[in-house]
């Protein structure tokens, strides 16, 4: 090794330091100022305390930090991951190409070339080819990490082999590939018309409009109107930059994807950022008035909220990423989670920084804003509200071990119960008492009820009469007339099981509603991953399944509770433990294709109708 | 958007993950790449490398707690290979310079292969670093992660440039010692 390998070698150890290293050094240095701004915070909880008189009923507003070690039986757990090291792909042209996993009958085409070089790697180290091999920068080489050097790529047939290509992996197996909308591959695109690639939209039956969480929110199911739509989308969009999109970016955007099916059975979707821009293959300038047509045919009344509701408003009676940001200006990140009744503020993702907030807690966590509300043991609804640290970010803090405890202003029971169940949404209580007696900020609304959810714009509940959505102004739709068991929204359609172990998807408006399939629940759960949405349904005898693409998984016994936040999937033991995984639906690992959960890869299924 | 949230959008492979990411963190990222290259369009290239990568490698990573470690390494590790691709470049010294520096404490590799090793003594700095006062660590971690300039460092600590300088010179010996303690041989 010469002097200067050795040098550079050594700057590569030093890359290789822990990452919390570096995140601290990112930190503005410590400044004389900052003593004071927690001796204010402090100050802060003392005055409160002071003048909280009997109207708070204070709890401990110091609860001991909790620097013990987290135990295998109650630590929040995050798998490592499907097993694969990168996504699936094959580089062709100048552009990559990741796998399909949706491919229905297509069938390949004319050969197009071979592969030249094997991109394998791992995340931050070279593998199989040296990093400093001329050959990785190389982007006019055909690579590919799935089929082999020298296997051949081929065309799709009926695709423009700039959208769609296929070749045999090593493992013998053939797999397809659809061009990513990715830094070089969207902007090789510009000046392109998007009709040298869209298929012929006469085709395409519905579209399916979907919130940007994957939540959906609409859907066109007249066949004339879906190929007017196309039709206009196809001849009037044109290919943009990159940079141009990041101009044309808006704060207050409302991004809605549409879906659709072609008549091979694979999918694809146009999204929508704003009026102007959208995105297929890469991005395009939408043809004048397109966007609010799609936004004609939202069906959810969800407003701007529906969108993000369930991901960063949602109630769960696990974990919630909550946001803070009144005082600051900038919305910040921190997590609380309940362990048995401990409920802690800190770091979820398997870091030992956190604070012990309250020992009381049942569940229903929500953060609004600087408020913590939670459900205790004894049935009422508790608060939690901080002052802001105003240096820094509170997560950050917490992170380095600062006790969070000093921002807490006040620790409060509003409402004594007892309850069942609570969620509330932009400052509105929704308590479910032992009578199934459920109100809105005190007041009863319905009864009889078996469990409730609320979603942006309304909230739905069970009885043993059926099925019920209440919108916010109050408007009642039955949905069922069947007893019901356990219910769930989200965006467009509602979920339910009926006494007779049915399991139901119908429509907001109560139209169209469908049998999925047979199972007794006591908890359904919705959830996206991989793009496709996921059900988890909870059976009476503790068994958990997931529900996707008509097949049923088994992914968990003698639980009981479930939670579901986007792609993580938390569940409960009866000694209050608590798991979370990540839900792949499609994971990386393509020899296999098939969910990924609990770090393991899941091939059991039945069907589930 | 938090970053728990932009991981999300990688693991569910939506494209908006990279338009999120550069939004927050893309200045910050190209700062980086042109503190190591001092080259604005090979700097450029770096922070797109990232996000090619970061595309790449989430999943199966999911840094939603260490979100701008993992970018920056990504960031730091193709501004070294672009320094490296340069090495004639006034810069391409200067960093092979700061690097002897270090390099000067740690045990001599019996070949640029020694991975499995490198982790280790990663793994004995870390604990190092730890042990530290957050401003000497954070000074540490700038000057021989982030590749900063002795002025800048001077700058950001409110320091003399000499001071900086003999802090780093102590704080190198002090590794190397811990080091040896550790079992390296240096």
């Amino acid at each position: 090794m010469t002097k200067d390998e050795r040098a550079l070698w050594a700057l590569d150890v030093m890359g290789g330091i822990d990452a919390a290293l570096v995140e601290e050094a990112e930190q503005p240095p410590r400044r004389a100022g900052r003593r004071i701004v927690y001796m204010a915070a402090v100050a802060a909880v003392l005055a409160v305390l002071a003048v909280g008189g009997a109207m708070m009923q204070r709890r401990d507003v110091t609860p001991p930090v909790e620097t013990s070690t987290v135990t295998a039986s109650t630590a929040p757990v995050i798998d490592s991951g499907p097993i694969a090291d990168q996504a699936a792909q094959v580089r062709w042209n100048g552009v990559y190409y990741e796998m399909m996993h949706n491919v229905g009958s297509m069938q390949p085409g004319e050969a197009l070339g071979v592969v030249e070089f094997d991109d394998t790697v791992s995340c931050m180290n070279e593998t199989n080819v040296p990093k400093d091999d001329p050959r990785w920068d190389d982007i006019t080489l055909t690579a590919s990490n799935v089929i082999p050097v020298g296997g051949t790529i081929f065309a799709c047939e009926g695709y423009s082999p700039e959208w769609r290509i296929c070749g045999y992996g090593a493992n013998g197996k053939f797999y397809y590939f659809s061009r990513t909308g990715l830094l070089n591959a969207a902007d090789a695109l510009v000046g392109r018309s998007v009709s040298d690639f869209f298929p012929a939209v006469d085709q395409i039956k519905s579209i399916e409009l979907v919130g940007n969480n994957g939540v959906p929110v609409g859907e066109i199911d007249d066949p004339a109107k879906v190929a007017d739509l196309l039709q206009w989308f196809v001849e009037g969009a044109t290919f943009i930059s990159t940079d141009e999109r990041k101009s044309a970016r808006t704060d207050d955007e409302r991004q809605i994807s549409l879906h659709f099916a072609l008549s091979d059975g694979t999918t694809t979707g146009i999204t929508v950022y704003n009026d102007q821009i959208g995105g297929w293959l890469g991005y395009v300038r939408l043809p004048d008035g397109f966007y609010d047509a799609v936004c004609a045919a939202l069906l959810y009344p969800g407003g701007d909220y529906n969108s993000d509701y369930d991901f960063d408003y949602g109630n769960t009676s696990a974990n919630n990423i909550g946001l803070m940001g009144e005082y600051t200006g900038e919305y910040e990140d921190f997590t609380v989670w309940l362990e048995g009744s401990r409920l802690y503020l800190g770091s979820f993702h398997g870091s030992d920084r956190r604070v012990l907030l309250t020992d009381d807690a049942a569940g229903d966590i929500r953060i609004e804003g600087l408020d913590t509300y939670y459900r205790t043991t004894a049935g009422a609804i508790a608060r939690i509200t901080y002052a802001c640290p105003g240096i820094g970010s509170f997560y950050s803090l917490c992170n380095k071990g600062v006790d969070m405890t000093d921002f807490i202003t006040a620790q409060e029971i509003i409402d004594p119960g007892p309850y069942v169940r609570f969620q509330l949404r932009l400052g509105v209580r929704w308590t479910l008492d032992a009578d199934g007696r459920l109100a809105r900020n005190g007041e009863i609304v319905a009864e009889s009820v078996r469990g409730f959810n609320l979603d942006a714009a309304s909230v739905v509940y069970a009885t043993a009469n059926g099925a019920y959505r209440r919108a916010w102004d109050g408007t009642v739709v039955q949905l069922s007339d069947t007893p019901v068991t356990a219910i769930n929204t989200s965006g467009l359609y509602i979920y339910y099981a009926t006494e007779t172990g049915e399991v139901h998807r119908v429509r907001c408006d109560g139209a169209r509603d469908e049998l999925l399939g047979h199972q007794d629940c006591r908890k359904i759960e919705y959830g996206y991953a991989s793009g496709q949405p996921f059900l988890v349904l909870l059976a009476p005898d503790g068994t958990a399944s997931l529900i996707t693409d008509g097949r049923r998984y088994v992914v968990g016994e003698g639980i009981t509770d479930i939670d579901s936040t986007g792609s993580t999937l938390s569940v409960h033991y009866p000694d209050g433990a608590k798991a979370s995984t990540t839900v792949y639906l499609y994971p990386l690992d393509y020899e296999y294709g098939s969910l990924h959960i609990w770090g393991e890869h899941v091939t059991a299924y039945d069907q589930f109708r | 958007m938090d970053d728990a949230r932009i991981v999300d959008l990688y693991l569910t492979r939506d494209e908006a993950a990279i338009a999120a990411t550069a939004d927050k963190y893309g200045a910050h990222l190209r700062a980086l790449a042109l503190t190591i290259t001092a080259d604005a369009p090979a700097a450029e290239e770096c922070e797109n490398d990232t996000y090619l990568a970061a595309w790449r490698s989430i999943p199966p990573h999911e840094p939603r707690d260490y979100f701008w470690a993992f970018l920056a390494r990504l960031t730091r590790h193709a501004a070294l290979d672009s320094v490296r691709a340069r090495r004639t470049a006034k810069r391409a010294g200067e960093i092979v310079e700061l690097g002897d520096e270090l390099a000067a404490c740690l045990p001599a590799p019996e070949s640029i292969e020694q991975t499995l090793d490198n982790a280790a003594l990663a793994d004995a700095i870390s604990a190092f670093l730890r042990g530290l006062s957050p401003a000497e660590r954070t000074l540490f971690v700038r000057r021989y992660w982030n590749l900063e300039p002795i002025a800048a460092l001077a700058k950001r600590y409110g320091m003399r440039e000499s001071r900086v300088k003999s802090t780093l010179h102590r704080l190198r010996g002090r590794l190397r010692t811990h080091l040896e303690k550790e079992g390296f041989t240096i």
